[in-house]
């Protein structure tokens, strides 16, 4: 075994750091979007645009971006990805006009993709019993990127959008540097070469037209999707939809405001991103409980309690999103936090759980898998703001998502994993010697 | 099938991973907390003060 320089928690820390770093640089748009508004006079659905083209490009992006960072190794992969996004930032910065404005910010938004990238450079370091934590480490700290950008940028930066774009898109580059410097692509030169070889094009299309990865990647989408939707709306939501209510505690100017809306919409990241790792230790519970409440699924295949708490946990976003629209409907400002907490907390055990199952159901591809599942599921943070600025009352939107999607994903979900002796995870589009992969992905003994 | 049950685990990340995890969650209770405090006084951000 050829060992890489350098150390498992030294490479955590890096892949978080960037993580971090990209999330910041990601909703630091949405952050200020009421100075925005103000210098450029935008409406609802302007606004709602606005924030939904920070996912445009999620898709497409990661799935490229894992590719890369299984081809090229994920320091250099991630180095470069730092780089491009904070020249974009600085750019912003001294954009002329509203186009030259969204445009820059539409590619910085592309900072999202660094979460393939770091999935894959954890993944690289860490062993299947320590991976849980690691990457719950990871994730949950990167995610919480956003939060912190809505909590903190209006803080220090008041209205002064352009500055703030500055700064981070210079502290990127920096950072940029330090990965480049010190990431190492993965524990051993053995696996680092492994990962290499082992992404074809017929393996991608034989994963993404799997039931199975369909019905989690829905999944991920009502979750993930929900979460990075709601980092980019909320603090326009607070904004718009609660103002009499501010204005009575005494937020009365548009910086007052815009730190009242963004410390309000932080408190949807907090809970989502940092009681995401707890979801993986209610997984093994699960498991090492043999629970599986709900008749309707499979409950005979070894991985059947980790599929039951993904279930619970899409119950109680769905609930959770109608208890939101009812707070708002209310008025009851107080009453909509709560509720954000409780939705921030569920979306968590979504996330969570989600990645509970991925890799071990595809464990002959975690890492296609994983691009399609974490990369197409960011289009629900494209719909979702637009769905949300686009109802005549703007409470209306979130129920209206609960129901007309969020119902029929878990439908879906159902479906893909229905009783039966065991998850059939080769169903799909097409068999294994039809789309001529070397073997179908139960082979590797999913659940054992 | 493996499990990533901590309370098994021998490497010393671990342990202090635990904690790492359990700090975020104290934090993420903290900020609701604190956005509950600016929503019922008022208080906490710029311009508040009833």
């Amino acid at each position: 075994m050829n060992l890489q320089h350098g150390t498992k928690v030294g490479q955590l820390g890096l892949a978080a750091s960037g993580f971090l770093m990209s999330f910041s640089m990601w909703f630091a748009t949405a952050a200020f979007s009421v100075a925005i508004m103000k210098d450029y006079g935008l409406e609802k659905t302007q606004l709602a645009i606005l924030a939904s083209s920070a996912m445009w490009l999620q898709p497409f992006f990661r799935q490229f971006a894992g590719v890369l960072a299984d081809r090229f190794g994920a320091p250099k992969t991630a180095a470069i990805a730092l780089l491009y996004t904070g020249i974009f930032s600085i750019l912003s910065a001294f954009s002329r006009n509203y186009i030259e404005l969204f445009t820059t910010r539409l590619v910085v938004a592309t900072a999202g993709i660094f979460f393939v990238i770091g999935i894959q450079h954890v993944t690289q370091w860490f062993e299947k019993k320590e991976i849980g934590l690691a990457q719950g480490i990871y994730a949950g700290t990167g995610n919480v990127g956003a939060g912190l950008g809505a909590l903190l940028l209006p803080r220090f930066y008041g209205l002064d959008y352009r500055s703030a774009f500055l700064h981070m898109g210079i502290a990127a580059l920096i950072l940029a540097v330090v990965y480049w410097r010190f990431g190492v692509a993965g524990i051993t030169a053995e696996r680092v070469a492994s990962t290499r070889a082992s992404a074809t094009a017929k393996d991608t299309i034989y994963v993404i037209s799997r039931f199975s990865a369909i019905a989690l990647m829905l999944q991920y989408a009502m979750t993930f999707g929900l979460e990075i939707g709601m980092n980019a709306w909320l603090p326009s939501y607070y904004r718009l939809a609660f103002q009499p209510q501010l204005n009575a505690l005494g937020y009365k100017s548009l910086e007052a405001l815009a730190i009242a809306a963004g410390s309000l919409a932080a408190v949807q990241s907090f809970n989502a991103s940092l009681w995401r790792p707890f979801s993986g230790f209610i997984s093994d519970l699960f498991l090492k409980k043999s629970w599986t409440p709900w008749s309707f699924l499979n409950r005979d295949d070894p991985i059947a309690p980790r599929l039951h708490w993904v279930f619970t946990s899409m119950l109680a976003v769905t609930i959770m999103l109608l208890v939101f629209s009812a707070a708002g409907l209310a008025g009851n400002l107080t009453f909509s936090v709560v509720a954000l907490a409780i939705l921030g907390f569920t979306t968590a055990f979504g996330t969570g759980s989600n990645f509970g199952v991925t890799p071990v159901l595809f464990r002959k591809n975690p890492g296609i898998a994983t691009g399609f599942i974490g990369g197409i599921a960011t289009i629900g943070g494209v719909i979702y703001p637009l769905i949300y600025g686009s109802v005549s009352n703007i409470h209306i939107g979130y129920a209206l998502v609960a129901i007309t999607m969020f119902i029929p994903f878990m439908l879906l979900f159902i479906l893909a994993f229905r009783p039966g002796k065991s998850i059939n995870v080769d169903a799909g589009i097409g068999s294994w010697q039809k789309i001529g992969v070397s073997g179908p992905l139960a082979e590797s003994g999913q659940g054992d | 099938m493996e499990q990533t049950t901590p309370q098994n685990e021998s490497n010393s990340w671990y342990r202090y991973g635990v904690i790492f995890i359990t700090f975020e969650a104290g934090i993420a209770i903290l900020q609701t907390i604190y956005a509950l405090y600016m929503v019922l006084s008022g208080a906490g951000g710029l311009g508040g003060g009833h």
